[in-house]
């Protein structure tokens, strides 16, 4: 899996592509919390994920909860319909705020703060 | 009258990849077979012969309608090739076709009607050779057999429509329609203890269980604790729904395990597939804790499973005292020690094994290996359930290796793999195709046979 981060103002940007995994999943789920040190907002961009499985899912929950721990949030950008079927059937899609592009969320959420 | 069905698989391309190994006249609507409701129609339409004819044949479909003794018909088949037109279809089924007036229902859709209406009048008064159409099919009628060589539209207005079966959207939709405002109009499977509730034989409900009609259940089916099904949910055979799980606008179809506290809404799921009918698209998760299939387990699989643990306890038992007295005498040799992770089944689970022993090149590599002590990790494994006595050789976690047993149909690992057995090469072709070919095929006998083999060719090693 591929990520790209990019800092926007007060937000984190990471561009993720590729399949989030029982493979990928763990290398996710230990780089958050380095990208959350830098940037306690992050927007994770999903246009170029392509699969989300329990473990993919469990990545991310692991990282919001750590975000909310410094006060902080993960939101979702570009959620294609496969990851969003996996975020709708387990209830994560309340959890996680999401925009449908990229442009849009960081106009969005840099707004609120 | 006789009825001749016709379909050609390769006209629906998105059912066939979806529900995969099901015939798509075996695609279930409302818990249904597709084919039972045309077969239905054609009953309640005055025809007491019937023949299935199909470019693939399918040996469900066959044991599900058999000679047809169940409908109080006569069921036949034939077979015809990928593009016949319906001339040669004709030519083909001379016989059957030429006696008597016919119905022919070629293509895939659905016929909505009415199991209280009359159905026996419309072809009498239909001149011959008409015809009713949709995108998918179509519906002639003709007097004799050669009638059908000169069609026209048919212009009587009749009591029954046709809905295209081309998409899994088609497939929901109608499920739905049938759940919603039609489930009266045919005979559906199951009891109704409720007004549009339809529960089949054999069916679990767990406390606290809330059903909302209109929903139906078939047979086996299970319903664990708190669990709410509806409006509007056809839960399929031996589906398995977890605890907390809320299913309402939504199919589950055969043998399909739903995980805990899920929510399936405006969705369809197969086996690990999961269909999303707002973003008409589907997925192919196969995720133990959301969505997968349920791998019939009768007496041979549990069989299986006990002679594979006793067998890796014996060998456990004879290897043991050779393993802990190499361990020590061995304590101060340069050793391998590595953990490797491979993947459990096709859905990508992993299980891990620390490898511990001395270099393959070395004297005590080769003495281990020739008592097959670097398998003890492996065996462990075995009696934990994890992993078979033999079985394919464990694929270690890389996204390469993922995409590859995704297309794996009946990978098993195994402490002793098939191709260790041949001497074949980690990697090659011919490794791949006889792991796949042992796995499709396998037989305890075999598996003994393979066993016995490493054993004895690891032992002529050493000598």
């Amino acid at each position: 899996m591929k990520k790209e981060y990019h800092k926007y103002k007060k937000l984190g940007l990471i561009h993720l592509s590729g399949r989030l995994d029982t493979v990928e999943a763990g290398d996710l789920k230990e780089s958050l919390p380095f990208y959350l040190n830098n940037s306690k907002r992050l927007l994770l961009d999903l246009g170029q994920v392509s699969y989300m499985d329990s473990s993919g899912l469990g990545a991310l929950l692991s990282g919001l909860k750590k975000a909310i721990a410094k006060d902080g949030d993960i939101r979702l950008a570009n959620v294609r319909p496969k990851v969003k079927m996996t975020l709708e059937i387990t209830g994560a899609d309340r959890l996680f705020k999401s925009y449908p592009n990229v442009a849009g969320g960081l106009a969005a959420w840099s707004s609120e703060l | 009258m006789k009825a001749l069905f016709h379909i050609q698989q390769s006209d629906t391309p998105e059912l066939k990849d979806f529900f995969a190994e099901t015939h798509p006249w075996m695609v279930k609507i409302a818990n249904k077979p597709s084919l039972e409701y045309l077969l239905d129609f054609a009953i309640l339409s005055g025809c007491t012969e019937v023949r299935l004819v199909m470019d693939e044949p399918d040996l469900a479909l066959r044991n599900y309608f058999g000679g047809g003794e169940r409908w109080g018909i006569k069921i036949s088949y034939a077979s015809c090739s990928e593009n016949d037109s319906l001339d040669q279809l004709l030519t083909k089924n001379t016989r059957f076709c030429d006696s008597e007036p016919l119905l022919i229902l070629t293509g895939l859709f659905f016929i909505h009607y009415h199991k209280d209406h009359n159905y026996q009048d419309w072809q009498r008064l239909s001149a011959s050779g008409m015809m009713l159409h949709c995108s998918t099919g179509t519906l002639l009628y003709g007097k004799t057999g050669n009638d059908l060589r000169y069609l026209s539209d048919m212009r009587k207005e009749v009591d029954f429509t046709l809905s295209p079966i081309r998409s899994l959207r088609d497939v929901y939709d109608l499920t739905m329609q049938v759940l919603t405002f039609e489930q009266e109009h045919y005979v559906l499977p199951g009891y109704g203890p409720e007004k549009n509730i339809l529960i089949g034989r054999n069916v679990e409900i767990g406390r606290q269980v809330e059903l909302h009609p209109p929903l139906i259940i078939a047979d086996d089916a299970i319903l664990l604790g708190k669990t709410v099904v509806g409006p509007n949910a056809a839960i399929g055979k031996g589906a398995i729904i977890d605890r907390g799980t809320t299913i309402s606008n939504a199919v589950v179809t055969d043998h399909t395990y739903l995980g805990k506290g899920l929510t399936l809404s405006k969705k369809m799921v197969n086996g690990g597939r999961l269909f999303s009918a707002p973003d008409n698209d589907w997925l192919n998760l196969n995720d133990d804790l959301f969505v997968r299939i349920i791998e019939p387990q009768g007496a041979s699989y549990f069989l299986r499973s006990a002679i594979n643990r006793l067998a890796a306890l014996l060998l456990l038992v004879f290897l043991l005292p050779a393993w802990i007295l190499f361990k020590i005498a061995t304590c101060f040799t340069e050793k391998k020690n590595h953990t490797t992770t491979c993947f459990k089944n096709k859905g990508g689970n992993l299980f891990s094994y620390t490898y511990d022993l001395p270099v393959r090149e070395s004297v005590a590599g080769r003495f281990c290996r020739a008592l097959s002590l670097n398998k003890v990790q492996l065996l462990v494994k075995v009696l934990s359930g994890t992993i078979s006595l033999v079985g394919n050789r464990p694929v270690p976690s890389s996204p390469e290796n993922l995409l590859l047993i995704q297309t794996f149909d009946h990978y098993h690992p195994g402490a002793f793999g098939y191709s260790e057995a041949q001497q074949l090469t980690p990697g090659s072709l011919e490794e791949e195709t006889s792991e796949r070919f042992f796995a499709a095929n396998r037989k305890i006998a075999n598996d003994i046979r393979t066993l016995l083999n490493i054993l004895i060719k690891n032992l002529r090693t050493f000598v």
